[in-house]
């Protein structure tokens, strides 16, 4: 539905969005991932139309809207700040898009109602927005900006200003909003937990460009690059080179010598230079040497921080490269776990299955 | 706007008693003379300094004055005019310098400061330059310009102010949602700016209807503006109406000042006053319409000339017969008559100049043959005055008055026989004598003082009066033309130049003041009225010369001035202690004597030159 | 976020066609005039029908001869010397008015401003009332035996520097009042805490926060009095004749368009001076306070 194809957008020599190309279809909540300052709002801002990319073009149904002004495109955006018309009531605000369009006054009061009913606001209508809390302000933009019924909603970072408790909540109620409303959702944000929690698909963005587009479960599960892997959740990296590249075997070198295996991975030949990713919580910490099927590495514990609801480790590999462990903390409160001191050493070990291999 | 520093004041820092006296004695220096003003606004004297108990006799007189009324209009249509047109200027202005990047913002951000920081007489005199050379009128739209040029910057500034708060977000969800950039300027980026754009309208019309220097250069005669008049006002003869209008425009200000600060209190009152307001305004732009489009049906006539030389009985008469509007304009001198009349589209009809101005005037093309068949009662003439050396043929002028100067003191503060010129060069009198700003008035004497000529032309005798003037000016007051009464009567001066029709005027009530004609002679002048060559209304001014000229006007005329008239019929139809007087009508032999004074030709600029050295050193 | 400038949209209009009509209007208004008197003052003679528009640096050179520039130079004086004064009136009322609580600050600063609401003549005419030889300062005088003949009080320097320290107070007052007030209190409470008493937190803390606010106001009231011809008009003497009243008089009365291009030129350039000098000083982007409010 929505086509995004080469488009990039420079500031003078700065280059804020780089090539990127990305579809999203009718009816998805996509969300586009990525930290402070990598283009992510000015790629928003560009399907919006406030801003005109460089080069390449924006499709809207097939149709060219690459230099639509913003007020012509059937999109529509719920800003950070909310942006509400302070001089407006709530229902000054919501309505103000019927109002734009003309429609009959007696559509509109229905439709604003209705609108305000669905995001939890009956009753608030003559309120100022100056007169609401910060959650009630992010129903009355959502309502505004769904009033419309565009074919697109953008929010940007919309949950970024509210109280953790009221956003979590929030992040579900957006998702039954979509579900129920069936509208494309193109959600912008820099906290990966909200992306994984709401969206269908999510796109990672560093420094202009897109670097994965995949579902949430795969993104985690198979991230393409060292970026990504360290940006959704996180990741220890060892360098390696690849030595062995069967269909049964595969063994990555790691700097250290150390040869670990892995299950087969197509497209790789023996020499290629790769990095090898491990999750804190594929890591297992074990006093005993690992067994046949493990590969394991020997290193001493650092530092132990806890977390609440698991233990982070760091422990020095006996190569000098520091790992991170997660252990989770239900062994702690079923005292199924021995008590690790500071200084221990011990073997940190994994499944030969598990782990990524990227190329980069 | 509260502050900081006050809410944390437990140290009591800033208000020991010496900060508080200091700030007391500044406070009272700014707001007493004010409170003079008023007070001085209920005394019943005529004169301006001097106190004769309670009285609104001076509110009646000038709450009737019909002059006072169209120059407070005028001004309010100019502050309205030019307030609007700054506003929507200053808004372009802070909207494009706070929004937009783009070549040139930078050179248009600085040029906004140079008419905030130029001193604003340079502003004055560049727009008089660009008005004379583009030949336009100056008048209501030139002055309207002229505002606008130094008020809009101050607007653009005060909004950019706002303007840079403003959430650039909300005017991008307006245009999101699907409102025209049109829209989303009238519904969200105005609604915020309002109160901003409100303030920089009524500073602008504020500042507007303040200005004195730039309406000073850049009006015609037939737009004066309040402060205008209270200049000429303090110029051309101190009254206690100045301290009437001065009461009402403080009275106005405080009721202004109060309401809304009234209407600040909550918000209902804000409502209300803005609809009140907003009423009010509708109500007077309705009326100053009204007023505009009524005076535009009635025909005008602007008369340039001295103050105090029409009665103003015999123009409201004049008024009443014809429905023509005569407006007055006054000049110091015969030089400043000159320089108005010479450049561009001075707008104006009929001058006073002195016969000798004729000769220049006529030389430069500024006047208009007049034409006898439309003057039937020139026939009243005294036939001897109409065809002066400086004009033979008699064809630019109408001799209007005549007289001379005359040295006029105080007799109970010179209590010696006086009978010399010499008294105002009196080294016991200094700081309390007074000369004509006038320049031929004073080299004339200073010749006269030394036995010379003026029209002789000598630059060695010439040389010598200038030594003489300078010898002088240490002991004067000021030069000072127009408020010779005023200043004698206020203890001022002691004794001064007087033209006899002024001495008269005060002689009459306060016989102490008197006037003689020295033994060492005076100067004779008659003065004409001439039909300029670029007059607006010459039919207007063909009826009030001939008006003018009927017997029984011209008496009426010459008892409110006080200045003869070449007219036998009028002069019979005095009161007898009048027509006899011979300060009134000085008895003349030779009518050579009415134009000893020729144009000096290039002699004068010579003459100017000492002139201003005098002034200036 | 994205950078705030770098999100200079351009929705409304293109491009800043906005700025059209103010700039228009500037260029027709001020710059082309002040142009021309520019242009004016090498000019042999403006008159009516005997113009002679031949280049020529005669009326520079008559503006140096040296009665002109002792104008000028008194112009200077008399513009420093009225500052200097109305500094030393408004500084303690500034400092006063900053440090009053809120209530009392909006009384004060409502009778700083009202005599702006009254217009300048009016103002200086009280003074006429007020200064002349019948007039209340004499009478009072009389009244407490200090004079037996009333004292010349109009029409003397002091007469007009007087006015001019009146009509500048009302513009000197609030940039010295916005400086203070705009002040971090924190800093009094450090001065205060780290052992500096009233006067040296005065001196060193009050003083120097103050400096832009006395900048601002300083030229706010020098530059206006030096092209000021009003006050010297109404309350001068003959020897309180300055550059505005020369230049006024050539275009109202001397008609010497040219030799008045002169002058005003060369005030337009003594300002630009002094302009300068204050942009060295103080920074310019600095935003300007309090300024003719």
């Amino acid at each position: 539905m929505l086509e995004i194809q080469g488009v990039s957008k420079q500031y003078g020599s700065a280059v804020v969005v780089r090539q990127v190309r990305l579809q999203v279809g009718q009816g998805e909540f996509f969300c586009i991932l990525g930290p402070s300052g990598c283009g992510k709002t000015t790629l928003l801002r560009l399907i919006a139309g406030f801003e005109r990319p460089t080069e390449g073009r924006i499709l809207l149904d097939g149709v060219d809207i690459t230099h639509t002004p913003p007020y012509r495109r059937d999109v529509n955006t719920v800003f950070q700040n909310y942006a509400l018309f302070p001089h407006c009531t709530v229902f000054g605000n919501v309505a103000y898009g019927l109002q734009v369009r003309r429609r009959p006054a007696g559509e509109i009061r229905e439709r604003v109602d209705q609108a305000l009913e669905t995001v939890g606001l009956a009753g608030l209508a003559d309120r100022m927005p100056a007169q609401l809390s910060g959650g009630q302000q992010q129903r009355v933009a959502l309502a505004r900006a769904l009033i419309n019924r565009p074919r697109i909603l953008l929010l940007d970072e919309p949950l970024s200003a509210l109280d953790k408790k009221i956003g979590e909540q929030m992040r579900y109620e957006l998702a039954d909003l979509q579900a129920k409303t069936g509208i494309t959702f193109i959600y912008v944000t820099h906290n990966q937990v909200e992306a994984m929690s709401m969206a269908g698909r999510v796109a990672v963005m560093n420094r202009g460009s897109v670097e994965q587009c995949a579902p949430p479960a795969e993104l985690y599960r198979s991230p393409a690059t060292r970026f990504t892997a360290d940006f959704v959740g996180s990741m220890n990296f060892f360098d390696g080179r690849i030595a062995e590249a069967g269909p049964d075997s595969f063994g990555i070198l790691l700097a250290d010598q150390t040869l670990v295996h892995r299950r087969g991975e197509a497209g790789a030949r023996p020499g290629d230079p790769v990095v090898f990713g491990l999750r804190p919580e594929q890591l297992k910490v074990s006093l005993l040497e690992p067994r046949d099927f493990e590969n394991g590495l020997f290193g001493r514990i650092e530092r132990q921080v806890f977390v609440g609801d698991a233990t982070l480790l760091r422990i020095r590999l006996s190569n000098g490269s520091p790992v991170e462990v997660r252990v989770p903390n239900y062994l702690v409160l079923e005292n199924r776990v021995m008590a690790l001191e500071p200084d221990e050493e011990v073997w940190v070990v994994w499944s030969q299955g598990s782990g990524v291999v990227l190329h980069d | 706007m509260a502050g900081q520093l006050s809410r944390r004041n437990d140290l009591g820092l800033g208000q020991g008693a010496f900060l508080r006296y200091s700030t007391g004695l500044c406070l009272f220096f700014l707001v007493a003379p004010l409170v003079v003003l008023v007070v001085y606004s209920f005394n019943g004297s005529s004169q301006v300094t001097v106190w004769e108990g309670f009285s609104l006799k001076w509110f009646a007189a000038t709450i009737s004055d019909r002059e006072l009324w169209i120059a407070i209009r005028n001004s309010m249509i100019v502050a309205g005019l030019s307030a609007l047109i700054s506003t929507a200027l200053g808004t372009l202005t802070a909207l494009s310098l706070g929004r937009y990047v783009f070549r040139g913002r930078r050179i248009l951000a600085g040029l906004l400061y140079v008419p905030v920081v130029l001193p604003e007489i340079i502003l004055g005199i560049a727009l008089l330059v660009l008005f004379v050379l583009l030949d336009i009128q100056r008048g209501f739209l030139t002055v309207v310009c002229g505002h606008v040029t130094f008020s809009f910057p101050f607007v653009g500034l005060m909004i950019l102010a706002r303007v840079q708060t403003l959430d650039r977000t909300q005017e991008e969800a307006s245009l999101d949602l699907g409102a025209s950039p049109w829209r989303t300027f009238r519904r969200v980026i105005l609604p915020p700016l309002t109160p901003a754009l409100l303030s920089a309208m009524l500073f602008a019309f504020t500042i507007s209807l303040d200005d004195f220097v730039v309406t000073f250069f850049t009006t015609g005669p037939g737009v004066t503006t309040l402060p205008l008049k209270v200049y000429s006002l303090v110029k051309f003869g101190l009254t206690p109406a100045i301290n009437v209008i001065s009461t009402l425009m403080i009275a106005f200000t405080l009721v202004v000042l109060l309401a809304v600060n009234w209407m600040q209190e909550d918000g209902t009152r804000q409502r209300l006053g803005m609809r009140l307001g907003g009423g009010l305004a509708a109500a007077l732009v309705l009326l100053l319409v009204m007023s505009v489009l009524g005076e535009r049906r009635q025909s005008r006539l602007v008369v340039a000339t001295w103050p105090n030389y029409f009665d103003q009985g015999v123009l409201d008469e004049f008024e009443a017969r014809t429905g023509i509007h005569v407006i007055l304009s006054y000049f110091n001198d015969n030089e400043e008559m000159l320089a108005k009349t010479s450049f561009g589209k001075p707008g104006i009809d009929l001058v006073t100049p002195a016969g000798f101005m004729i000769e220049i005037m006529g030389k430069q093309g500024l006047l208009s043959p007049l034409d006898p068949d439309r003057l039937p009662n020139l026939r009243y003439l005294d036939e001897r005055f109409r065809r002066l050396p400086f004009d033979p043929t008699g064809r630019y002028y109408v001799p209007y008055t005549y007289g001379f100067t005359g040295l006029f003191y105080d007799s109970t503060k010179v209590t010696e026989p006086v009978d010399s010129w010499r008294l105002l060069w009196d080294e016991r009198y200094r700081g309390r004598l007074l000369m004509f700003d006038d320049m031929l008035e004073n080299f004339d004497l200073a010749h006269r003082l030394l036995g010379f000529r003026l029209v002789d032309r000598d630059t060695a005798h010439l040389d010598a009066a200038f030594a003489l003037l300078q010898q002088q000016r240490p002991l004067l007051r000021k030069h000072e033309s127009n408020l010779v009464n005023e200043m004698l009567l206020g203890g001022e001066v002691v004794a001064a130049q007087n033209w006899n029709g002024n001495a008269m005027r005060l002689n009459r009530k306060h016989p102490q003041f008197k006037f003689l004609i020295p033994k060492e002679g005076t100067l004779l002048f008659v003065d004409t009225l001439c039909l300029l060559q670029t007059a607006p209304n010459p039919a207007a001014a063909y009826a009030f010369v001939n008006y003018l000229l009927e017997p029984a006007n011209a008496q009426r005329n010459m008892q409110g001035i006080l200045y003869a008239m070449p007219n036998p019929e009028a002069r019979r139809r005095m009161p007898p202690e009048l027509r006899d007087d011979t300060t009134l009508f000085p008895p003349i032999t030779d009518m050579s004597q009415l134009s000893v004074m020729a144009d000096l030709g290039p002699f004068l600029q010579e003459v100017r030159k000492r002139w201003i050295r005098l002034k200036t050193e | 976020m994205t950078d705030p400038s770098r999100r200079q949209g351009r929705f409304l209009g293109e491009l800043p066609l906005l700025a059209g009509p103010p700039v228009l209007w500037l260029t027709v208004f001020f710059l082309v005039p002040v142009a021309m008197v520019m242009a004016f003052s090498f000019v042999e003679s403006y008159r009516h029908g005997v113009s002679d528009f031949q280049f020529t640096l005669e009326h520079y050179r008559q503006a140096l001869d040296p009665v002109y520039p002792r104008v000028l130079w008194r112009s200077i004086v008399y513009s420093a010397v009225s500052t200097a004064f109305t500094l030393l009136l408004a500084f303690p009322a500034a400092c006063y008015i900053a440090f009053s609580p809120p209530r009392r600050q909006k009384w004060l600063l409502f009778l700083v401003f009202l005599p702006l609401w009254v217009n300048l003549l009016v103002r200086l005419y009280s003074f006429i009332v007020i200064l002349s030889a019948g007039g209340l300062l004499n009478r009072v005088l009389q009244a407490l035996s200090l004079t037996r003949e009333p004292v010349q009080l109009l029409n003397t320097p002091f007469a007009v520097l007087l006015g001019f320290v009146y009509g500048n107070l009302p513009y000197m007052i609030p940039p010295i009042y916005t400086a203070l007030e705009r002040m971090n209190p924190a800093l009094l409470e450090a001065s205060m805490d780290l052992g500096a008493g009233r006067g040296t937190t005065f001196r060193r803390i009050v003083l120097p926060q103050s400096a832009a606010g006395v900048a601002a106001g300083v030229t706010l009231c020098f530059i206006p009095t030096l092209g000021s011809f009003l006050i010297p008009d109404i309350l001068g003497g003959p020897e309180s004749l300055m550059i505005g009243n020369l230049i006024t008089s050539q275009f109202q009365q001397g008609r010497n368009w040219p030799f008045g291009s002169a002058l005003s030129s060369l005030l337009v350039l003594l300002v630009m001076l002094g302009i300068c000098l204050y942009l060295r000083g103080f920074d310019p982007t600095a935003p300007r306070e309090g300024a003719k409010e």
